[in-house]
């Protein structure tokens, strides 16, 4: 298993995710919502964010074994979800993203 | 204002005005105050609606004009979609966002992408290899663009001329040979640049010419062999380059006298000889937030340039 470093792990997010989400505590909304504060909260609640109906009923709480699920195929796993994103195929990189999510949204 | 959120459309679904709606066959609705979304996951599209064409169960068959003119959102990924018609989006008066990743567009003709206000335009992972200039209004106010995953084999100068709003940029994974000088001149708001996984070889001086804006700049795995020493001047707002997994092997001085946070070099095969003196005084005085190795000499293979001696690199002390 390849160790990567902490800004190895950044690198994805910032190839991938920043464009349209800020991850640190003060982010604003983008094209998606900020997610400062996602890890263990139920999908759909980031404050004054306008999500579609499916994300907000989707009713799970955002963690590893699920963003796992959901980042490997986004639309798949919420139908109805505005977020234009493929996906991400390699196991191991959706791993590095979410141990760097788990801890960038994390700050206060 | 009620709102219309289209995530993907099913088969031989004609739609009625919006009082007489019924949720058609295979999707979920959901009515809210603000808005509309009908949500239709297992749609198998292979053709735009054309004019006037009846419904039958191999094409789909909606009036746009009718009832759909307040949509604001259209989502098709993963269909087979493979023509578009000219006009497609007439009457669409609130558009403001396609996505069609994962399509088999080929050619765009001119006018499809007429008539919206298009902000959010995403086409990729289709076959796209022309598009014609005219595809947009010379007063689009598009945002972002995405035209990653394509066949184009040149950069769409001419195509992308009109978009003096556009931010991001996504031409990744296509077949582009070179940036042509001034390519980013009709972008001065651009702020993102992914141009990764082509075969471009070299930049020219010019190639990022004037865009004082740009803050992050996708150039891995592009086969750059080598940099012109002033291609990254006068961007002052740069914050992240990426030219890791390509060819280079140094860096003439100048290259990174820059005041960007994060320049990703790793994956080239730095030859760590007198001339790699450059980056590695840039290694080691400043972040760079990156740690290259060496490929050569021999008795340097894999050792992190920063802890390299100036006797290791054949340098007076």
């Amino acid at each position: 298993c390849k160790k990567h470093s902490g800004s190895e792990k950044m690198k994805i997010f910032i190839q991938k995710c920043s464009q349209c989400h800020t991850a640190e505590a003060g982010g604003k909304h983008k094209v998606g919502p900020s997610l400062n504060g996602f890890f263990g909260r139920l999908t759909g609640q980031a404050p004054a964010y306008l999500y579609t109906q499916e994300n907000v009923e989707k009713g799970v709480v955002w963690k590893e074994d699920i963003l796992m699920e959901y980042l490997e195929n986004p639309k798949r796993y919420i139908p109805g979800t505005m977020m234009i994103f493929a996906g991400i195929r390699k196991n191991e990189e959706r791993v590095n993203l979410i141990a760097y999510l788990k801890k960038s949204t994390s700050s206060t | 204002m009620n709102s219309w959120l289209m995530h993907a459309l099913a088969m031989t679904v004609v739609f009625c005005c919006r009082d007489a709606l019924s949720c058609p066959m295979r999707c979920t609705c959901h009515f809210s105050a603000k808005t509309t979304e009908v949500v239709c996951p297992d749609a198998d599209l292979s053709s735009f609606p054309g004019d006037g064409l009846p419904g039958n169960t191999t094409s789909l068959t909606i009036h746009w004009q009718h009832c759909l003119s307040v949509l604001t959102e259209l989502h098709l990924p993963g269909n087979k979609l493979s023509s578009s018609p000219a006009d497609l989006l007439k009457g669409l008066h609130y558009l403001h966002t396609i996505d069609l990743t994962d399509n088999e567009l080929q050619e765009i003709p001119a006018y499809v992408f007429h008539h919206a206000p298009l902000l959010n335009l995403v086409l990729k992972d289709n076959r796209i290899s022309s598009i014609h200039p005219d595809w947009l209004p010379n007063n689009s106010n598009i945002t972002w663009l995405d035209l990653s995953g394509n066949h184009l084999m040149k950069f769409p100068m001419a195509q992308l001329q009109s978009l003096s709003h556009l931010k991001v940029l996504h031409l990744s994974q296509n077949k582009l040979k070179e940036l042509p000088v001034g390519c980013l001149v009709a972008h001065p708001a651009q702020e993102r640049f992914n141009v990764d996984q082509n075969k471009i070889q070299s930049l020219d001086v010019k190639s990022f010419c004037c865009s004082g804006n740009l803050t992050h700049i996708f150039l891995q795995k592009t086969r750059l062999d080598s940099l012109p020493p002033t291609v990254f001047q006068g961007l002052k707002r740069l914050d992240y380059v990426d030219l890791s997994d390509n060819r280079l092997q140094f860096l003439p001085t100048g290259t990174l006298d820059i005041n960007t946070s994060w320049v990703e070099l790793i994956f080239n095969p730095w030859h760590c000889y007198a001339k790699i003196e450059y980056l590695w005084r840039k290694l080691t005085m400043e972040s760079l937030q990156s740690e290259p190795k060496c490929t050569a000499p021999e008795n340097l293979k894999d050792r992190v340039i920063a802890t390299l001696t100036r006797k290791e690199m054949g340098l007076p002390d």
